[in-house]
Protein backbone atom coordinates (compact mmCIF):
# COMPACT_ATOMS: atom_id res chain seq x y z
CA UNK A 1 0.00 0.00 0.00
CA UNK A 2 1.11 3.55 -0.65
CA UNK A 3 -0.22 7.08 -0.41
CA UNK A 4 -0.73 9.18 -3.55
CA UNK A 5 -1.41 12.92 -3.66
CA UNK A 6 -4.00 14.10 -6.17
CA UNK A 7 -5.99 17.23 -6.81
CA UNK A 8 -9.65 16.72 -7.56
CA UNK A 9 -10.70 18.58 -10.71
CA UNK A 10 -14.42 17.84 -10.48
CA UNK A 11 -15.33 21.34 -9.32
CA UNK A 12 -13.58 24.63 -8.45
CA UNK A 13 -13.12 23.58 -4.81
CA UNK A 14 -10.03 21.69 -6.09
CA UNK A 15 -9.79 19.45 -3.02
CA UNK A 16 -6.31 18.12 -2.37
CA UNK A 17 -6.76 14.39 -2.01
CA UNK A 18 -4.53 11.87 -0.31
CA UNK A 19 -5.44 8.46 -1.69
CA UNK A 20 -4.29 5.21 -0.14
CA UNK A 21 -3.78 2.72 -2.97
CA UNK A 22 -3.13 -1.00 -3.11
CA UNK A 23 -2.17 -2.12 -6.64
CA UNK A 24 -5.12 -1.00 -8.76
CA UNK A 25 -7.44 -0.47 -5.78
CA UNK A 26 -8.04 2.82 -4.00
CA UNK A 27 -8.72 1.77 -0.41
CA UNK A 28 -9.12 5.20 1.22
CA UNK A 29 -9.39 8.87 0.26
CA UNK A 30 -8.78 11.82 2.57
CA UNK A 31 -9.18 15.55 1.99
CA UNK A 32 -12.33 15.41 -0.14
CA UNK A 33 -15.28 17.68 0.67
CA UNK A 34 -17.78 15.44 -1.10
CA UNK A 35 -18.28 11.92 -2.47
CA UNK A 36 -17.26 12.96 -5.96
CA UNK A 37 -13.71 13.19 -4.61
CA UNK A 38 -13.70 9.44 -3.99
CA UNK A 39 -14.97 8.71 -7.51
CA UNK A 40 -12.37 11.05 -8.92
CA UNK A 41 -9.51 9.39 -7.00
CA UNK A 42 -10.60 5.91 -8.14
CA UNK A 43 -10.76 6.95 -11.78
CA UNK A 44 -7.60 8.98 -11.60
CA UNK A 45 -5.63 6.06 -10.18
CA UNK A 46 -6.97 3.33 -12.44
CA UNK A 47 -7.74 5.12 -15.70
CA UNK A 48 -7.83 8.93 -15.75
CA UNK A 49 -10.77 10.22 -17.80
CA UNK A 50 -11.62 13.68 -19.14
CA UNK A 51 -14.50 15.20 -21.06
CA UNK A 52 -13.24 15.96 -24.57
CA UNK A 53 -14.65 19.05 -26.29
CA UNK A 54 -13.92 20.29 -29.79
CA UNK A 55 -15.71 21.49 -32.90
CA UNK A 56 -16.97 19.73 -36.01
CA UNK A 57 -17.36 21.29 -39.45
CA UNK A 58 -20.88 21.72 -40.78
CA UNK A 59 -20.88 22.42 -44.54
CA UNK A 60 -23.77 24.70 -45.31
CA UNK A 61 -22.72 25.18 -48.92
CA UNK A 62 -21.94 28.86 -48.62
CA UNK A 63 -19.81 28.85 -45.51
CA UNK A 64 -18.43 26.24 -43.13
CA UNK A 65 -19.92 26.58 -39.66
CA UNK A 66 -18.34 25.07 -36.59
CA UNK A 67 -20.55 23.01 -34.31
CA UNK A 68 -19.29 22.65 -30.73
CA UNK A 69 -19.15 18.97 -29.75
CA UNK A 70 -18.32 16.97 -26.62
CA UNK A 71 -17.89 13.44 -25.45
CA UNK A 72 -21.18 12.47 -23.82
CA UNK A 73 -19.17 11.19 -20.88
CA UNK A 74 -15.52 11.54 -19.85
CA UNK A 75 -13.24 9.29 -21.92
CA UNK A 76 -9.76 7.92 -21.08
CA UNK A 77 -6.99 10.48 -21.39
CA UNK A 78 -4.98 7.99 -23.42
CA UNK A 79 -7.36 8.11 -26.42
CA UNK A 80 -7.75 11.92 -26.67
CA UNK A 81 -5.71 12.33 -29.88
CA UNK A 82 -7.44 9.36 -31.52
CA UNK A 83 -10.82 10.85 -30.63
CA UNK A 84 -9.72 14.27 -31.95
CA UNK A 85 -8.70 12.69 -35.26
CA UNK A 86 -12.15 11.09 -35.57
CA UNK A 87 -13.85 14.44 -34.88
CA UNK A 88 -11.64 16.24 -37.40
CA UNK A 89 -12.30 13.64 -40.10
CA UNK A 90 -16.06 13.98 -39.86
CA UNK A 91 -17.99 16.63 -41.79
CA UNK A 92 -21.66 17.34 -41.15
CA UNK A 93 -24.11 18.28 -43.86
CA UNK A 94 -27.33 18.63 -41.88
CA UNK A 95 -28.70 20.77 -39.06
CA UNK A 96 -27.96 19.35 -35.62
CA UNK A 97 -29.83 19.32 -32.36
CA UNK A 98 -28.14 19.65 -28.99
CA UNK A 99 -27.34 16.21 -27.56
CA UNK A 100 -27.54 14.49 -30.98
CA UNK A 101 -24.94 11.73 -31.37
CA UNK A 102 -22.57 12.58 -34.23
CA UNK A 103 -20.06 9.76 -33.70
CA UNK A 104 -21.44 6.71 -31.91
CA UNK A 105 -18.46 4.99 -30.41
CA UNK A 106 -15.46 7.28 -30.46
CA UNK A 107 -12.04 5.60 -30.38
CA UNK A 108 -13.60 2.37 -29.15
CA UNK A 109 -14.62 3.93 -25.84
CA UNK A 110 -18.31 3.15 -26.18
CA UNK A 111 -18.93 6.87 -25.64
CA UNK A 112 -20.61 9.08 -28.24
CA UNK A 113 -19.48 12.46 -29.49
CA UNK A 114 -22.59 14.65 -29.29
CA UNK A 115 -23.53 18.13 -30.50
CA UNK A 116 -23.24 20.75 -27.75
CA UNK A 117 -25.44 23.24 -29.57
CA UNK A 118 -28.51 23.29 -31.78
CA UNK A 119 -27.47 24.62 -35.19
CA UNK A 120 -30.14 25.36 -37.76
CA UNK A 121 -28.88 25.82 -41.29
CA UNK B 1 -36.92 56.80 -34.79
CA UNK B 2 -38.79 53.97 -33.11
CA UNK B 3 -39.52 54.29 -29.40
CA UNK B 4 -40.22 51.33 -27.14
CA UNK B 5 -41.29 51.17 -23.52
CA UNK B 6 -40.37 48.33 -21.17
CA UNK B 7 -40.36 47.82 -17.43
CA UNK B 8 -36.87 46.37 -17.67
CA UNK B 9 -34.27 46.83 -20.42
CA UNK B 10 -31.31 44.44 -20.19
CA UNK B 11 -28.11 45.56 -21.92
CA UNK B 12 -26.26 42.44 -23.03
CA UNK B 13 -27.47 38.93 -23.88
CA UNK B 14 -24.72 36.84 -22.29
CA UNK B 15 -25.15 34.66 -19.20
CA UNK B 16 -25.84 37.67 -16.94
CA UNK B 17 -28.35 39.30 -19.28
CA UNK B 18 -30.21 36.04 -19.97
CA UNK B 19 -30.64 35.17 -16.28
CA UNK B 20 -31.54 38.74 -15.34
CA UNK B 21 -34.17 38.93 -18.08
CA UNK B 22 -35.77 35.62 -17.06
CA UNK B 23 -35.86 36.63 -13.44
CA UNK B 24 -37.40 40.04 -14.20
CA UNK B 25 -40.00 38.34 -16.40
CA UNK B 26 -40.86 35.99 -13.55
CA UNK B 27 -41.79 39.06 -11.51
CA UNK B 28 -44.27 40.04 -14.21
CA UNK B 29 -42.19 42.79 -15.81
CA UNK B 30 -42.12 43.51 -19.54
CA UNK B 31 -38.55 42.82 -20.62
CA UNK B 32 -36.26 43.55 -23.57
CA UNK B 33 -32.75 42.21 -24.13
CA UNK B 34 -30.47 44.33 -26.31
CA UNK B 35 -27.58 42.29 -27.75
CA UNK B 36 -24.96 43.61 -30.17
CA UNK B 37 -24.07 40.14 -31.48
CA UNK B 38 -26.16 38.16 -33.98
CA UNK B 39 -27.08 35.54 -31.37
CA UNK B 40 -27.61 35.30 -27.63
CA UNK B 41 -25.16 33.57 -25.30
CA UNK B 42 -22.31 36.05 -25.17
CA UNK B 43 -18.84 34.68 -24.54
CA UNK B 44 -20.27 31.24 -23.65
CA UNK B 45 -20.63 30.55 -27.39
CA UNK B 46 -16.86 30.38 -27.80
CA UNK B 47 -16.20 28.67 -24.45
CA UNK B 48 -16.72 25.18 -25.87
CA UNK B 49 -14.94 23.49 -22.94
CA UNK B 50 -16.82 21.77 -20.14
CA UNK B 51 -17.01 22.93 -16.54
CA UNK B 52 -20.13 25.12 -16.51
CA UNK B 53 -23.31 24.44 -14.58
CA UNK B 54 -22.00 22.39 -11.66
CA UNK B 55 -23.91 24.60 -9.20
CA UNK B 56 -26.94 25.64 -11.24
CA UNK B 57 -27.68 22.34 -13.03
CA UNK B 58 -25.62 19.89 -10.92
CA UNK B 59 -23.93 18.61 -14.06
CA UNK B 60 -20.93 19.58 -16.11
CA UNK B 61 -21.92 21.44 -19.26
CA UNK B 62 -19.99 23.17 -22.04
CA UNK B 63 -20.46 26.91 -22.56
CA UNK B 64 -22.84 26.57 -25.54
CA UNK B 65 -24.90 23.96 -23.65
CA UNK B 66 -25.17 26.21 -20.61
CA UNK B 67 -26.20 29.15 -22.80
CA UNK B 68 -28.74 27.13 -24.80
CA UNK B 69 -30.64 26.18 -21.65
CA UNK B 70 -31.19 29.88 -20.90
CA UNK B 71 -31.76 30.87 -24.52
CA UNK B 72 -34.51 28.22 -24.77
CA UNK B 73 -36.17 29.58 -21.63
CA UNK B 74 -36.03 33.13 -23.00
CA UNK B 75 -37.60 31.91 -26.26
CA UNK B 76 -40.43 30.29 -24.27
CA UNK B 77 -41.16 33.52 -22.44
CA UNK B 78 -42.63 36.73 -23.73
CA UNK B 79 -39.26 38.50 -23.72
CA UNK B 80 -38.34 40.76 -26.65
CA UNK B 81 -34.85 40.11 -27.98
CA UNK B 82 -33.14 42.72 -30.15
CA UNK B 83 -30.12 41.14 -31.85
CA UNK B 84 -27.44 43.02 -33.82
CA UNK B 85 -28.44 45.97 -31.69
CA UNK B 86 -25.71 47.97 -30.04
CA UNK B 87 -26.51 50.31 -27.19
CA UNK B 88 -24.86 53.69 -27.71
CA UNK B 89 -26.09 55.65 -24.73
CA UNK B 90 -27.90 55.32 -21.43
CA UNK B 91 -29.06 58.41 -19.57
CA UNK B 92 -29.46 58.67 -15.77
CA UNK B 93 -33.25 58.80 -16.29
CA UNK B 94 -33.07 55.46 -18.13
CA UNK B 95 -33.45 56.44 -21.76
CA UNK B 96 -31.51 53.91 -23.78
CA UNK B 97 -30.50 54.57 -27.40
CA UNK B 98 -29.29 51.79 -29.61
CA UNK B 99 -28.41 51.27 -33.25
CA UNK B 100 -29.35 48.33 -35.44
CA UNK B 101 -29.76 47.58 -39.15
CA UNK B 102 -32.98 49.58 -39.29
CA UNK B 103 -31.47 52.64 -37.66
CA UNK B 104 -31.65 54.14 -34.22
CA UNK B 105 -33.96 52.65 -31.61
CA UNK B 106 -35.03 54.40 -28.47
CA UNK B 107 -36.08 52.69 -25.24
CA UNK B 108 -37.75 54.17 -22.19
CA UNK B 109 -37.07 51.82 -19.31
CA UNK B 110 -38.55 51.51 -15.85
CA UNK B 111 -35.26 49.93 -14.86
CA UNK B 112 -32.04 49.19 -16.71
CA UNK B 113 -29.82 46.18 -16.06
CA UNK B 114 -26.20 46.55 -17.07
CA UNK B 115 -24.96 43.13 -18.23
CA UNK B 116 -22.28 44.02 -20.75
CA UNK B 117 -19.63 41.66 -19.39
CA UNK B 118 -15.93 42.36 -19.60
CA UNK B 119 -13.13 42.49 -22.10
CA UNK B 120 -9.56 41.29 -22.11
CA UNK B 121 -6.50 43.31 -21.28
CA UNK B 122 -4.31 43.69 -24.34
CA UNK B 123 -0.62 44.03 -25.15
CA UNK B 124 -1.02 47.79 -24.86
CA UNK B 125 -2.34 47.47 -21.32
CA UNK B 126 0.79 45.68 -20.15
CA UNK B 127 3.25 47.42 -22.51
CA UNK B 128 5.42 44.54 -23.74
CA UNK B 129 8.37 46.09 -25.61
CA UNK B 130 9.56 44.92 -29.01
CA UNK B 131 8.40 44.70 -32.61
CA UNK B 132 4.80 44.98 -33.64
CA UNK B 133 4.54 42.04 -36.00
CA UNK B 134 1.43 39.92 -36.51
CA UNK B 135 0.85 36.92 -34.26
CA UNK B 136 0.04 38.56 -30.92
CA UNK B 137 -3.50 37.74 -29.78
CA UNK B 138 -5.49 37.90 -26.60
CA UNK B 139 -6.39 34.37 -25.54
CA UNK B 140 -10.08 35.10 -26.15
CA UNK B 141 -9.48 36.28 -29.71
CA UNK B 142 -7.53 33.08 -30.45
CA UNK B 143 -10.42 31.17 -28.86
CA UNK B 144 -12.87 32.92 -31.15
CA UNK B 145 -10.72 32.21 -34.24
CA UNK B 146 -10.37 28.51 -33.44
CA UNK B 147 -13.80 27.71 -31.99
CA UNK B 148 -16.07 29.93 -34.08
CA UNK B 149 -14.23 31.17 -37.18
CA UNK B 150 -12.30 28.02 -38.11
CA UNK B 151 -9.03 29.94 -38.37
CA UNK B 152 -5.62 28.82 -37.14
CA UNK B 153 -3.73 31.57 -35.31
CA UNK B 154 -0.25 30.02 -35.77
CA UNK B 155 1.94 26.97 -35.41
CA UNK B 156 3.99 27.40 -32.23
CA UNK B 157 2.68 29.50 -29.37
CA UNK B 158 3.90 30.99 -26.14
CA UNK B 159 1.21 31.96 -23.64
CA UNK B 160 1.70 34.91 -21.31
CA UNK B 161 -0.41 34.84 -18.16
CA UNK B 162 -2.04 31.91 -16.43
CA UNK B 163 -5.61 33.23 -16.41
CA UNK B 164 -8.28 30.62 -17.10
CA UNK B 165 -8.72 31.51 -20.76
CA UNK B 166 -4.98 31.16 -21.34
CA UNK B 167 -4.93 27.72 -19.69
CA UNK B 168 -8.02 26.57 -21.59
CA UNK B 169 -6.42 27.75 -24.84
CA UNK B 170 -3.17 25.92 -24.10
CA UNK B 171 -5.18 22.67 -24.18
CA UNK B 172 -7.26 23.73 -27.15
CA UNK B 173 -4.22 24.67 -29.26
CA UNK B 174 -2.51 21.38 -28.38
CA UNK B 175 -5.57 19.33 -29.33
CA UNK B 176 -5.72 21.15 -32.67
CA UNK B 177 -2.07 20.36 -33.40
CA UNK B 178 -0.61 23.77 -32.53
CA UNK B 179 2.46 23.43 -30.34
CA UNK B 180 2.41 25.28 -27.01
CA UNK B 181 5.96 25.92 -25.80
CA UNK B 182 4.92 26.99 -22.33
CA UNK B 183 2.86 29.30 -20.16
CA UNK B 184 4.64 32.21 -18.46
CA UNK B 185 3.24 33.92 -15.36
CA UNK B 186 4.77 37.03 -13.82
CA UNK B 187 3.28 36.28 -10.38
CA UNK B 188 4.72 33.56 -8.11
CA UNK B 189 1.34 31.77 -8.19
CA UNK B 190 -1.03 30.79 -11.02
CA UNK B 191 -3.94 33.08 -11.84
CA UNK B 192 -6.38 30.47 -13.08
CA UNK B 193 -8.46 27.83 -11.34
CA UNK B 194 -6.47 24.86 -10.11
CA UNK B 195 -8.52 22.33 -12.07
CA UNK B 196 -7.53 24.14 -15.27
CA UNK B 197 -3.84 23.82 -14.46
CA UNK B 198 -4.25 20.06 -14.04
CA UNK B 199 -6.63 19.47 -16.94
CA UNK B 200 -5.12 21.90 -19.43
CA UNK B 201 -1.39 21.96 -18.70
CA UNK B 202 -0.35 18.90 -16.68
CA UNK B 203 -2.43 16.53 -18.83
CA UNK B 204 -0.50 17.66 -21.91
CA UNK B 205 2.92 18.16 -20.35
CA UNK B 206 2.85 21.92 -20.94
CA UNK B 207 5.21 23.68 -18.51
CA UNK B 208 4.04 26.60 -16.34
CA UNK B 209 6.87 29.03 -15.55
CA UNK B 210 6.02 31.15 -12.52
CA UNK B 211 7.75 34.47 -11.69
CA UNK B 212 8.67 34.73 -15.37
CA UNK B 213 7.48 37.15 -18.04
CA UNK B 214 7.95 38.13 -21.66
CA UNK B 215 10.38 41.05 -21.86
CA UNK B 216 10.44 41.46 -25.65
CA UNK B 217 8.54 40.31 -28.74
CA UNK B 218 10.68 39.91 -31.88
CA UNK B 219 9.60 39.84 -35.53
CA UNK B 220 8.77 42.80 -37.76
CA UNK B 221 6.16 41.22 -40.05
CA UNK B 222 5.34 38.13 -38.04
CA UNK B 223 6.46 37.15 -34.55
CA UNK B 224 9.51 34.86 -34.76
CA UNK B 225 10.56 34.78 -31.10
CA UNK B 226 10.05 36.20 -27.65
CA UNK B 227 12.53 36.96 -24.91
CA UNK B 228 11.49 35.79 -21.44
CA UNK B 229 13.14 36.57 -18.12
CA UNK B 230 12.63 35.64 -14.50
CA UNK B 231 11.39 38.43 -12.26
CA UNK B 232 12.24 39.44 -8.70
CA UNK B 233 9.80 39.97 -5.82
CA UNK B 234 8.96 43.41 -7.28
CA UNK B 235 8.15 41.85 -10.65
CA UNK B 236 11.25 43.39 -12.25
CA UNK B 237 13.17 41.25 -14.76
CA UNK B 238 16.39 39.80 -13.29
CA UNK B 239 19.35 40.64 -15.58
CA UNK B 240 21.11 37.56 -16.87
CA UNK B 241 18.03 35.31 -16.78
CA UNK B 242 16.84 36.27 -20.27
CA UNK B 243 16.39 33.56 -22.88
CA UNK B 244 14.96 33.60 -26.38
CA UNK B 245 12.14 31.27 -27.42
CA UNK B 246 11.21 30.65 -31.03
CA UNK B 247 7.49 31.00 -31.69
CA UNK B 248 5.17 32.57 -34.26
CA UNK B 249 2.28 33.22 -31.90
CA UNK B 250 1.87 34.91 -28.53
CA UNK B 251 -1.36 34.56 -26.57
CA UNK B 252 -2.08 37.00 -23.77
CA UNK B 253 -4.18 35.94 -20.80
CA UNK B 254 -3.42 38.88 -18.55
CA UNK B 255 -6.70 39.83 -16.99
CA UNK B 256 -10.21 41.03 -17.69
CA UNK B 257 -11.70 44.49 -17.28
CA UNK B 258 -15.45 45.13 -16.88
CA UNK B 259 -16.80 46.97 -19.90
CA UNK B 260 -18.28 50.12 -18.38
CA UNK B 261 -18.24 52.80 -21.08
CA UNK B 262 -22.05 52.86 -21.06
CA UNK B 263 -22.20 52.86 -17.25
CA UNK B 264 -20.00 55.96 -17.21
CA UNK B 265 -22.25 57.69 -19.73
CA UNK B 266 -25.18 56.97 -17.42
CA UNK B 267 -23.29 58.65 -14.59
CA UNK B 268 -22.82 55.41 -12.64
CA UNK B 269 -19.92 55.70 -10.15
CA UNK B 270 -17.36 52.91 -10.50
CA UNK B 271 -15.21 51.14 -7.92
CA UNK B 272 -11.51 51.79 -8.66
CA UNK B 273 -10.57 48.19 -7.78
CA UNK B 274 -13.26 46.15 -9.54
CA UNK B 275 -13.62 48.76 -12.34
CA UNK B 276 -17.33 47.95 -12.09
CA UNK B 277 -20.23 49.95 -10.65
CA UNK B 278 -20.55 50.45 -6.91
CA UNK B 279 -23.78 48.66 -5.92
CA UNK B 280 -25.88 47.98 -2.86
CA UNK B 281 -27.22 44.56 -1.87
CA UNK B 282 -29.99 44.89 -4.46
CA UNK B 283 -27.27 45.27 -7.13
CA UNK B 284 -28.58 48.78 -7.74
CA UNK B 285 -25.93 51.31 -8.73
CA UNK B 286 -25.72 54.81 -7.28
CA UNK B 287 -28.04 55.90 -10.11
CA UNK B 288 -31.57 54.90 -9.06
CA UNK B 289 -33.15 52.28 -11.30
CA UNK B 290 -29.89 51.19 -12.95
CA UNK B 291 -28.72 47.75 -11.81
CA UNK B 292 -25.59 45.75 -12.67
CA UNK B 293 -24.67 42.07 -12.60
CA UNK B 294 -22.15 39.60 -13.93
CA UNK B 295 -18.71 40.47 -15.22
CA UNK B 296 -19.59 44.11 -15.88
CA UNK B 297 -19.93 44.44 -12.10
CA UNK B 298 -16.88 42.42 -11.08
CA UNK B 299 -15.03 39.62 -12.86
CA UNK B 300 -16.36 36.24 -11.71
CA UNK B 301 -14.54 32.93 -11.62
CA UNK B 302 -17.52 30.67 -12.36
CA UNK B 303 -20.52 31.41 -14.61
CA UNK B 304 -22.93 29.76 -12.16
CA UNK B 305 -22.31 32.66 -9.76
CA UNK B 306 -22.97 35.13 -12.58
CA UNK B 307 -26.34 33.47 -13.09
CA UNK B 308 -27.24 33.65 -9.40
CA UNK B 309 -26.21 37.31 -9.19
CA UNK B 310 -28.12 38.19 -12.35
CA UNK B 311 -31.27 36.49 -11.07
CA UNK B 312 -31.09 38.74 -8.03
CA UNK B 313 -30.56 41.85 -10.18
CA UNK B 314 -33.46 40.88 -12.46
CA UNK B 315 -35.85 40.44 -9.59
CA UNK B 316 -34.87 43.71 -7.93
CA UNK B 317 -34.99 45.67 -11.20
CA UNK B 318 -38.51 44.38 -11.86
CA UNK B 319 -39.59 45.42 -8.38
CA UNK B 320 -38.04 48.86 -8.91
CA UNK B 321 -39.90 49.30 -12.19
CA UNK B 322 -43.16 48.53 -10.37
CA UNK B 323 -42.34 50.93 -7.52
CA UNK B 324 -42.20 47.92 -5.19
CA UNK B 325 -38.55 48.08 -4.20
CA UNK B 326 -38.30 49.56 -0.73
CA UNK B 327 -35.69 52.32 -0.62
CA UNK B 328 -32.98 51.73 1.97
CA UNK B 329 -33.73 53.38 5.32
CA UNK B 330 -30.02 53.58 6.02
CA UNK B 331 -26.94 52.58 4.05
CA UNK B 332 -23.70 51.36 5.55
CA UNK B 333 -20.51 51.11 3.51
CA UNK B 334 -18.90 47.68 3.19
CA UNK B 335 -15.12 48.06 3.19
CA UNK B 336 -12.33 45.71 2.18
CA UNK B 337 -9.49 45.42 4.65
CA UNK B 338 -6.00 43.94 4.38
CA UNK B 339 -5.78 41.03 1.97
CA UNK B 340 -9.38 41.57 0.81
CA UNK B 341 -9.16 43.62 -2.40
CA UNK B 342 -12.78 44.67 -2.78
CA UNK B 343 -16.30 43.76 -1.76
CA UNK B 344 -19.55 43.50 -3.68
CA UNK B 345 -21.88 45.04 -2.57
CA UNK B 346 -20.22 48.28 -1.52
CA UNK B 347 -23.25 49.31 0.57
CA UNK B 348 -25.95 47.51 2.56
CA UNK B 349 -29.06 48.47 4.49
CA UNK B 350 -28.54 46.79 7.88
CA UNK B 351 -32.12 47.09 9.08
CA UNK B 352 -34.26 45.72 6.23
CA UNK B 353 -34.46 42.22 7.70
CA UNK B 354 -32.67 40.32 4.92
CA UNK B 355 -29.45 38.30 4.98
CA UNK B 356 -26.61 39.92 3.04
CA UNK B 357 -24.38 38.12 0.62
CA UNK B 358 -20.86 39.56 0.47
CA UNK B 359 -18.48 38.62 -2.34
CA UNK B 360 -14.79 39.41 -2.48
CA UNK B 361 -11.39 38.33 -3.69
CA UNK B 362 -8.01 38.35 -1.99
CA UNK B 363 -4.95 40.01 -3.55
CA UNK B 364 -2.50 37.18 -2.82
CA UNK B 365 -2.84 33.54 -1.73
CA UNK B 366 -3.43 32.81 1.96
CA UNK B 367 -2.68 29.23 3.01
CA UNK B 368 -5.23 29.11 5.82
CA UNK B 369 -7.63 31.73 7.09
CA UNK B 370 -11.20 32.63 7.97
CA UNK B 371 -13.39 35.47 6.75
CA UNK B 372 -14.40 37.97 9.44
CA UNK B 373 -16.94 40.79 9.07
CA UNK B 374 -17.07 43.54 11.71
CA UNK B 375 -18.95 46.75 12.34
CA UNK B 376 -17.42 49.35 14.65
CA UNK B 377 -15.05 46.82 16.21
CA UNK B 378 -17.88 44.34 16.82
CA UNK B 379 -17.61 41.01 15.01
CA UNK B 380 -20.87 40.19 13.23
CA UNK B 381 -19.70 37.24 11.12
CA UNK B 382 -16.91 34.72 11.48
CA UNK B 383 -16.37 31.81 9.12
CA UNK B 384 -16.30 28.49 10.99
CA UNK B 385 -13.83 26.47 8.99
CA UNK B 386 -10.39 27.72 7.99
CA UNK B 387 -9.45 27.23 4.33
CA UNK B 388 -7.11 28.42 1.61
CA UNK B 389 -7.83 31.74 -0.15
CA UNK B 390 -6.67 32.21 -3.73
CA UNK B 391 -6.88 35.36 -5.90
CA UNK B 392 -8.39 33.20 -8.67
CA UNK B 393 -11.37 32.21 -6.50
CA UNK B 394 -14.26 34.51 -5.63
CA UNK B 395 -15.38 34.22 -2.00
CA UNK B 396 -19.11 34.35 -1.20
CA UNK B 397 -20.29 34.74 2.40
CA UNK B 398 -23.71 35.38 3.90
CA UNK B 399 -24.12 37.63 6.93
CA UNK B 400 -27.35 36.90 8.80
CA UNK B 401 -29.84 39.75 9.16
CA UNK B 402 -29.99 39.29 12.94
CA UNK B 403 -26.28 40.02 13.24
CA UNK B 404 -26.72 43.22 11.22
CA UNK B 405 -29.54 44.62 13.31
CA UNK B 406 -28.45 47.75 15.13
CA UNK B 407 -25.18 48.13 13.21
CA UNK B 408 -24.38 51.80 12.72
CA UNK B 409 -20.71 51.74 11.67
CA UNK B 410 -19.41 50.66 8.24
CA UNK B 411 -18.85 46.93 7.80
CA UNK B 412 -15.29 45.79 7.28
CA UNK B 413 -14.41 42.48 5.64
CA UNK B 414 -11.04 40.87 6.32
CA UNK B 415 -9.33 37.49 6.27
CA UNK B 416 -7.85 36.42 9.57
CA UNK B 417 -4.82 34.21 9.02
CA UNK B 418 -4.90 30.91 10.95
CA UNK B 419 -1.71 29.11 11.84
Amino acid sequence: MKKVKMSCTTCPNSCELLATVDNDQVVAVEGNLCKRGVDFAENEWRCPVRTLTSTMILDTGAKAVLVPVRSAKPIPKAVMQEAMAAIQAKHLHHPVKIGEALIDNVAGTGVAIVAAKTVRM
Amino acid sequence: MKTYQYDVVVVGGGPAGLAAALSAKKQGASVAILERNGELGGILEQCIHAGFGLHVFKEELTGPEYAERFIDQVADQDIDVFLNTMVLDITPDRHVSAICGEGVLHFEAGAVILAMGCRERTRGAIRIPGDRGAGVFTAGIAQRYINLENMKPGNRAVILGSGDIGLIMARRLTLEGIEVEGVYEIMPYPNGLYRNIINCLDDFGIPLHLSTTITRINGKDRVHSVEVAEVDANRRPIPGTEREIECDTVLLSVGLIPENELSRKAGVPLDPVTKGPVVDENLETKVPGIFACGNVLHVHDVVDYVTAEAQEAGEKAALYAKNALKPAAKQLAVKAEGAVRYTVPGFVDPGDGTDKQIKFRVGAPIESGVTVVSSGGQEIYREKKAHRFLPSNMEIHTVACDALKGCTAPLTVRVEIQE
